[in-house]
């Protein structure tokens, strides 16, 4: 993918701008994700921290405490509601939404995570490794 | 899936009941709702709007206009942003709730894929379901 790219919200309130390569994309398929996306998982791209810059408006974040203990704050539009970023005590990656993309066709997910959690019609791809819990579980 | 049912956000300051059992339960690959979930496609379950109560809270609303030219209200917490329901110009007798905010996502049984041409190449989906590129073709006519 061609660096940097950018994406935002549904009604353009929010945008940002990364100027890195993605270090991993996955879904996660726990039930906050659920519930923070209103759907079956949620797909992250992961960056660099730093290299993520919000160009236009500001997040709205809501933190929670994941099953590992750590701090989430997923930060969506206050205007439309989008999830656009999320971030986690946990690590020093910024976790971007992959359709908040403006080309949302390049995410390459390489695992599912918390499939444990998953839905009965969440049917995901065969060949990605699964991950009962978090990474690596 | 049987009513009543219950669901809402994550953080607990919006929550809904429905009465009536669904009148349909798909999912939709659109643009839109990808922006909407941030992810693949949108779980919905369409239930009558006149057994649909918010029983707690307010939702925040954005309109969008969709493909059939009416305006699309989707509605998600102001809180934590989660996804709830939408209200569809075209259909103005049903809501469709985002099944990812039900209190038991397991009982959702969707029927078919809609808006396949707009999926993205990420996008893994039951191929048991049927596959419409676009809207349904067999619209129903909205009541008046």
């Amino acid at each position: 993918m061609k660096v940097p790219f950018s994406g935002g919200c549904a009604c353009g309130a929010v945008r940002y701008e990364c100027s890195s390569e993605p270090i991993m994309a996955l879904n996660c398929h726990c039930r906050d994700c659920q519930r923070a996306s209103g759907t079956a998982y949620a797909s992250g791209v992961f960056v660099p921290g730093p290299a993520l810059r919000i160009t236009k408006g500001n997040p709205r974040y809501h933190t929670t405490t994941t099953d590992s203990g750590n701090l989430a704050s997923r930060g969506f539009c206050p205007e439309c509601g989008s999830p656009v970023i999320a971030k986690s005590s946990g690590h020093p990656m910024i976790i971007v939404h992959a359709s908040s993309l403006d080309d949302p066709s390049w995410h390459r997910p390489t695992m599912d995570v918390f499939v444990s959690k998953a839905q009965p019609w969440d049917c995901m791809s065969p060949g990605l490794p699964k991950y009962p819990r978090g990474l690596g579980s | 899936m049987r009513a009543p049912f219950s669901g809402g956000c994550a953080c607990g300051s919006v929550r809904y009941r429905c009465t009536a059992d669904p009148l349909f339960a798909l999912n939709c690959h659109c643009r839109d709702c990808q922006r909407e979930t941030g992810s693949a496609f949108a779980p919905i379950l369409a239930v009558p709007r006149a057994a649909f109560t918010v029983t707690h809270g307010s939702p925040k609303y954005f309109d969008v206009t969709a493909d059939s030219g009416h305006t699309t209200r989707r509605l998600f917490c102001g809180e934590c942003g989660s996804p709830l329901f939408g209200e569809p110009g075209v259909r103005p007798d049903m809501v469709t709730i985002r099944a990812g905010s039900l209190d038991d996502p397991g009982a959702f049984r969707p029927g078919q894929d809609i808006y396949t041409a707009r999926a993205q190449p990420w996008d893994h989906m039951n191929p048991d379901l049927p596959k419409v590129p676009k809207a349904p073709e067999r619209r129903v006519t909205p009541h008046a």
